[in-house]
Parts: structure tokens; sequence; C-alpha cells
């Protein structure tokens, strides 16, 4: 009878205990995303980013996530007394499920904080950056020590500043857009305004896909900081967390490289020694990366050298003229213009733009 | 008389889009000197509606404007004589021209000073206070002669409005407008430096029209003349010269 009694007790608790995790799961009790557009979170005292966050971070010298040597940043969640201000009740109620908002674990007792920022949650900033602004002012009068673009290939803080003492460098693109070291995501471009004239087909690549076809881009506040850590050197009107970031329809960021052309090689003979800007031309009127909605590459980038060149066996030179008549002849099987192009872009008409180019 | 023998060629190739309704345009600026080939990189062009009749207004204000130029405007900086051969050494505008070296620090007080400024302020990374140095440097050396030149542009302007701008290409010194409306009516356009281009102790302004932009034509060569003409002018502005120090020999 005794230990009926015990067993039944022990069946008990732990129903009880069960129960109360089926009902509200750690993952069902984590409250929603925080969001900055609510308004007792964007206006009063709020309104100020300083209020919640600071910068650096105290953790700055702690061993960084993405492996770069530590340096001061934005590298954690506001401190408790940020939240306490008017959260203090909530973090008793739930069990806690408050907390889950930057611990990993939404109860009382978490300790440990979730990665800062959080990649899984959707970016509610966009950054502003004006690139026709940094291109001037890494302008320079006429150059003493010639030098080619490509060739300075440098990032960020960590950059061996002073390896080659005799050679004179020169701030460039390349200060933030250097050869990419691994393989990025990558994909092509959509190309809603056109039709397809066929399906998709297996891609031949005379050239594989290499690190090297790509070039990086600034990803965190690192490459920002070189000359605006704590808003430096900016206008007044920019020296806060919004002279760089603007609210935004939350949405996922992504690391992909999207391109109309993925047979492009930056390191190919010929392209390699080409100033970016040559091709990159709508970059240099750019004061809105986020507002560059057409190709950054116009075809007459790649006009002045594939388009009525002379044949001597170098296709390449006329190479957008054999194509182009490679397709107007083959309406019945379409062929599609691999040379620059995979099947995700070459199976779809030709654009006008290809054909104005041809025309003239 | 050196700028007698600069000569400036600034080829302007149109690629004209009839059906698309766009172009675009190609500066080449070259300059030459004694058979050296000096090149106008990275200088910025501006792009307007309309010839040199029709910005005759615009062509006055750049006539008339006064330009700081580089070593008066930190000299009025009170930059010190070895951060003005700093700059010289490589014909810099500023400071985000080329990396400040570590070997560098020591003979240029404005340097020494912001990278002292960053060890205390990075917990002792040198690393980090080299390549950080720009922060802590006086903002009238890092991006002060970039805003004056913004408020020179400004004042050109008058409250005209580019069409667009572009930049001038590093090795090449080729800039390039695109997306450029065409139409058969004889559209003009001007294209400017807008900012004076400082040669020696002078400094131009080139401003040029394009007439020859049309619906039939894919590529149309605009050769320009060392001297003012028809369709270009070659515009010296008005400056004060102001000498600096000699600078060691590198």
């Amino acid at each position: 009878m005794k230990n009926i009694s015990r067993i039944l007790l022990v069946t008990a608790v732990v129903v009880f205990f069960v129960s109360g995790l089926l009902k509200t799961s750690s993952a069902q009790r984590r409250l929603g995303v925080f969001s900055h557009e609510t308004k007792a979170h964007k206006d009063g005292k709020y309104s100020d980013c300083s209020s919640c966050h600071s910068l650096p971070t105290k953790n700055w010298t702690s061993a960084r996530r993405d492996k770069l040597d530590p340096y001061p940043d934005v590298a954690t969640f506001p401190s408790h007394t940020s939240c306490f201000g008017c959260h203090t009740r909530d973090i008793y109620s739930n069990g806690g499920a408050f907390c889950g908002t930057c611990h990993t674990v939404p109860t009382m007792r978490a300790r440990a904080v979730s990665a800062f920022p959080q990649k899984s949650h959707k970016s509610q900033f966009t950054t502003i950056f004006p690139h026709n602004v940094h291109q001037d002012l890494i302008a320079s009068n006429e150059q003493k020590t010639p030098f080619a673009v490509a060739h300075f290939v440098n990032a960020s803080y960590s950059r061996p500043v002073d390896d080659d003492k005799d050679k004179a460098k020169y701030y460039s693109c390349a200060i933030c857009h250097t050869t990419a070291t691994a393989i990025p995501k990558y994909a092509p471009q959509t190309l809603p305004s056109l039709t397809a004239k066929s399906a998709l087909i297996a891609d031949v690549f005379d050239r594989p896909i290499v690190a090297s076809f790509f070039k990086s881009s600034p990803t965190g506040h690192e490459s920002c900081f070189t000359c605006h850590y704590q808003f430096k050197n900016l206008p007044k009107e920019k020296m806060s967390c919004a002279g760089c970031h603007a609210p935004a329809t939350p949405y996922l960021k992504s690391d992909e490289i999207k391109r109309y052309s993925l047979k492009f090689d930056h390191e190919r003979k010929d392209h390699s020694v080409k100033d970016c800007t040559s091709c990159h031309q709508r970059i240099t009127q750019n004061e809105d990366v986020n507002a560059l909605k057409k190709a950054d590459v116009p075809i007459y980038a790649c006009a002045i050298c594939h388009v009525n060149g002379q044949e001597n066996g170098e296709n390449f030179k006329r190479i957008l003229n054999i194509e182009v008549a490679a397709r107007d002849a083959s309406k019945d099987k379409p062929v599609g213009c691999t040379y620059c192009h995979t099947s995700a872009i070459g199976r779809f008409d030709v654009p006008e733009s290809h054909r104005v180019i041809l025309s003239k | 008389m050196r700028l007698i023998l600069l000569i400036l060629l600034l080829g302007a190739f149109v690629f004209a889009d009839a059906q698309g309704g766009s172009g675009a345009i190609l500066i080449q600026a070259k300059p030459i000197k004694s058979g050296d080939q000096l090149k106008l990189a990275r200088k910025r062009f501006y792009l307007f509606n309309g010839g040199l009749k029709e910005n005759a207004a615009l062509l006055d204000r750049i006539k008339s404007a006064a330009f700081t130029s580089r070593d008066c405007y930190y000299t009025q900086a009170k930059a010190s004589p070895a951060f003005m051969c700093w700059l010289q050494a490589e014909n810099c505008d500023g400071p985000f021209c080329r990396p400040v070296l570590q070997a560098e620090i020591a003979g240029v007080p404005e340097f020494d000073a912001a990278y002292k400024k960053g060890l205390t302020l990075y917990k002792s990374k040198p690393a980090l206070a080299l390549s950080w140095l720009i922060n802590n440097l006086d903002a009238p050396l890092v991006a002060g002669y970039y805003d004056q030149q913004r408020a020179y542009v400004e004042r050109v302007l008058g409250g005209l409005k580019p069409l667009q701008t572009t930049q001038a290409t590093i090795t090449a010194a080729e800039a390039y407008f695109v997306d450029v409306p065409v139409s058969d009516n004889g559209q003009k356009y001007l294209v400017s430096t807008l900012i004076p281009v400082e040669l020696g102790d002078k400094s131009f302004v080139w401003t040029c029209e394009v007439t020859d932009l049309g619906p039939n034509k894919f590529l149309s060569k605009v050769p320009l003349p060392l001297k003012t003409n028809a369709k270009c002018q070659v515009t010296e502005v008005k400056q004060q010269i102001c000498k600096t120090e000699a600078c060691p020999a590198k």
C-alpha cells in the first residue's frame, strides 16, 4: 500500500511537470523577435539608438565567432538595464519567456547569450552606402607611381600595410572588394521581362567556377569603422547609427551573389588588368547601392572588346555577333548563348540592349 | 612653361541606342606632358542637358568662382609641412588616398598623434591603431578638402542639377555616362570636370559639348582640341598660390 502511494505520488509529480512542458515548450514560450518598430521602442527616449546600444560593447575584446581579430564593435545585445526599464515584470511571467529574446534558453535562469546578430532573424535595417562619395574620397590627383587597381587587394583593419615599403599603394575598389578566397553562394539573375526560348539544360564550363571569379563585399562593421568608428568623418546629420542604418521592412539577409554572367572570371587575362569601373559603369554614379536596379555592368562594357572584332580565329573578339547570329539561325532548337551565360540566362530571348549594339 | 606642354586629350565616343532611347558617352582624359602620358584618373565628370550656348551661365560661374587649391587648403588648415609632403609624395588629395605606413608615422606629427590616440582607445592594439588611424586625425585633415570641393561644386552649379555624374577610371582615365537619352533632333549634352584639375600651380576646368548623339550613331568620336574651341572650353580658374616647404627627395 505504501509502495503504491509512492508510485502514485511520483507519477503525479512526473505528469505535472511533463504536462507543463507539453503546454509550453521552450520554443513555444520564447517570445517573438524583438521589433524596433513598436511605438515604445522607437519613440521617446528610445528613439535614440544609444539609449540601448553601446559602441563598442563590453565584450569586444572577446574571441569573435567570425574569427576576425577582435576590434571595437557592437558585438552583443543591449544590457539588462535597457530592457528592465519597462520589462521587469515580464521576466517573471510565462517561465521567463521574455529572456529568450536575447538568451539561448527562454528561462529566468538563462545565462548564455545568443549570437549577435541572429542570422536566422529577419533584418530590420538596411545599410545606407553612398558609393559615389566613397569613390570620390579615395580619389587623388595625378598619381606618380603606376599601378593597376586590381593589384591592391586589402581590406579592413587587418591589412598588412607595410609588407612592401617601396611600393606605393592606393586605396581603391579593392579596399572593400577583395578577390574571394572561397566560392560564395551564387545564382543567376532572374529575367522577368524576357521569355525563355527553351528548357534549362546542363551547363558546360570551359573554365570551372573558382573562388577568384568573385569579389567580396563588406558585411560587418569592420570595413566601415576603418574610417567611421564612433561616427568619425561623417557629415553632422549622419553621426549616429541612423547615418548608416535605415529602418526597413524585415527581410532575410542573403549573401548569395546573383549574376547575369556566371562564367565571367575577374582574374582572366585581359579582365584582371582593367580598371574596375571600366565595366562597373553604373556604380560610379550611384548614391545608394540599394537603389541600383539595372545591371551595374551594361552591355556597352562588354561590347568594347567583344563586338565586331577581327575574326583571326579569336571568336571572343566578336562573340556577341557570333552568339546572337547562332541564336537567330536556330529557331527550331534555340542555342543557349553559352559563352557568357549559363542556361538559366542564355535560354531567354536576346535582350534588346544586345541587339542594339549589333545593329549599329 | 610646363602648362604649355600639357595636353588634354579628351575624346568622347558616343554609343547611341535609337530603339532603346538611350546611349552612352565615354570620356577619355589623358593629358600629355613632355611625351609622358598623364591621366586625369579618378576625376569626377558631370553631365548636363544642352550645349555650351545653353549652359553659358554655368560657364560664367566656372570662370568667376574662386578655387582653393590643395596646398592652400592644407596650409589654411595648419597642416604640418611633413603632412603636406606626405600628400605631395603621391599627389594625394587627402589621407584616404593610400595607407599610412608604420614607418611614416614618426615623421608626420599628425599621424603620430593619431596613432598614439588609437593605442589608448583600442587597448594597445598597434595594428588597429595604425589601420584605423584616419579616425583619430583632426577632421579638417581628413575630409575637409573634399568638403570644400563639394561646396565649390554647389556654388558653381548654382542650383543646376546635373543629369549624371561619373568618375574616370584609374589606369585608363576613362569615364562613362550610360543610359543617356538619345533623340534624333540634335540633342546636345555638356560634360564638365567642374572641379578644377590642378596642373602645376594652375588649375583648369574642361567643359565640352557633345553634339553628335543621334539614333543612327554607334560610335562618334569627338576629338577635343588643346585649347578652347567651338566645342570645348578649357578654363583656367582663379586661385591663390600657396608655396609650401620643400619636401625631401623620396
